[in-house]
C-alpha cells in the first residue's frame, strides 16, 4: 500500500515537473530515479553553463519535492575502469 | 553385487578416488561461482547497487552524432550513437502516433575522465540546432576517478521498467539527426564547474 501510494506521487510530480528560471534560462525538468533527473528547455537560447546551472537547480528541487524518489532504482550506469 | 560394493566403500583406494573426483568437481563450481560474485561486484560501481535493464528493440541502423567539445574538455565525449527505428515500430513500441518516418532514441554516449579531478556531476545537453530546443540529463552522486571511463545509456533516460523502448521519452523528436548534437557540462568534487567555452550559445 505504501508503496502504491509512493508511485502515486511519483508519477505525479512526474508528470506535472519543475521549472527553474537561471540567467533568462528557464527549464523544466523530472527526476527519473534517485541520481538521474531530466530536463528541456526550449528554445536553446542559454550558453551550456546557464543550461546546466538551471537544470541542477530544478533538479535538486524535483529530488527534494518528489515523494520517494530516493527508493526509485537507476538503470546502471557509472565509471568504468 | 552389494558385496563389492560394500568392500569398495571400506577400501582407501575407493575414498582416495572419490576425493580426487569431488575435488576435479568442486574446482571448476568454486571458480564460476567466484567469477559471478566479482561481476556483480564491478557492475555496481556506484556506491549504491543499481538495477539493469536493457531496451529490447530492433535497430535500423546506429547513427554517429555530433559531438561539440572544447579541446580541454575534462570529461572527453568518446562516442555518441542513436539507434533508429521506423515511425510505424515507434508506434507499436510506445502506442503513440508519429507523423516522422524515422525515430531517434535518445543516445548512448561514452566520456573518459582525462583530468587530474575527481568528477561527482554530470550533465549531457543533447542540442537539436534545426529546432533549436535543449534536452538534457543530469546525473548527481557520481565518483568518476581521473583515467575512469563512463558511459550514458539510453535506458538512464526512463525509469526502470520491463522495456524502456515503450516509453516515448526512450525517443527524440527531431526530424533530421544530422543536425543533433552533443555536449557535456562537469561538476567536479571541489565544487567547481567546467562548460565547453567556444560551443553552445555564449
Amino acid at each position: 500500500m505504501k508503496t502504491k501510494i509512493l508511485v502515486a506521487f511519483f508519477v505525479m510530480f512526474s508528470a506535472f515537473g519543475f521549472t527553474t528560471n537561471v540567467f533568462g534560462c528557464s527549464i523544466s525538468c523530472a527526476a527519473i530515479c534517485r541520481f538521474t533527473c531530466e530536463g528541456s528547455a526550449k528554445p536553446a537560447n542559454c550558453s551550456d553553463t546557464a543550461y546546466a546551472t538551471a537544470l541542477q537547480n530544478c533538479c535538486e528541487g524535483a529530488f527534494a519535492n518528489t515523494p520517494g524518489i530516493n527508493d526509485v532504482p537507476c538503470t546502471q550506469t557509472g565509471p568504468e575502469n | 553385487m552389494n558385496k563389492w560394493f560394500r568392500n569398495s566403500l571400506n577400501s582407501t583406494r575407493f575414498r582416495l578416488l572419490m576425493l580426487v573426483i569431488g575435488i576435479v568437481v568442486l574446482i571448476p563450481v568454486g571458480v564460476v561461482v567466484a567469477n559471478s560474485v566479482k561481476n556483480a561486484k564491478s557492475s555496481g560501481s556506484l556506491s549504491v547497487n543499481q538495477d539493469i535493464t536493457k531496451a529490447e528493440l530492433v535497430s535500423q541502423e546506429d547513427f554517429s552524432l555530433g559531438i561539440e567539445q572544447d579541446e580541454d574538455a575534462p570529461l572527453k565525449i568518446l562516442d555518441a550513437r542513436v539507434k533508429t527505428i521506423s515511425g510505424d515500430q515507434y508506434q507499436t513500441l510506445t502506442s503513440e502516433a508519429t507523423l516522422l518516418q524515422e525515430v531517434v532514441s535518445v543516445p548512448e554516449v561514452a566520456f573518459q575522465n582525462v583530468s587530474d579531478k575527481v568528477i561527482v556531476g554530470v550533465t549531457l545537453i543533447i542540442n537539436d540546432k534545426e529546432a533549436k530546443t535543449n534536452r538534457g540529463l543530469y546525473i548527481r552522486e557520481q565518483s568518476i576517478a581521473p583515467g575512469d571511463k563512463f558511459t550514458i545509456y539510453p535506458e538512464n533516460f526512463v525509469r526502470v521498467e520491463d522495456n524502456p523502448a515503450k516509453n516515448p521519452k526512450f525517443w527524440l523528436s527531431v526530424k533530421d539527426k544530422s543536425q543533433v548534437v552533443v555536449r557535456v557540462v562537469v561538476n567536479f568534487k571541489d565544487g567547481s564547474l567546467w562548460a565547453n567555452k567556444n560551443y553552445g550559445v555564449q
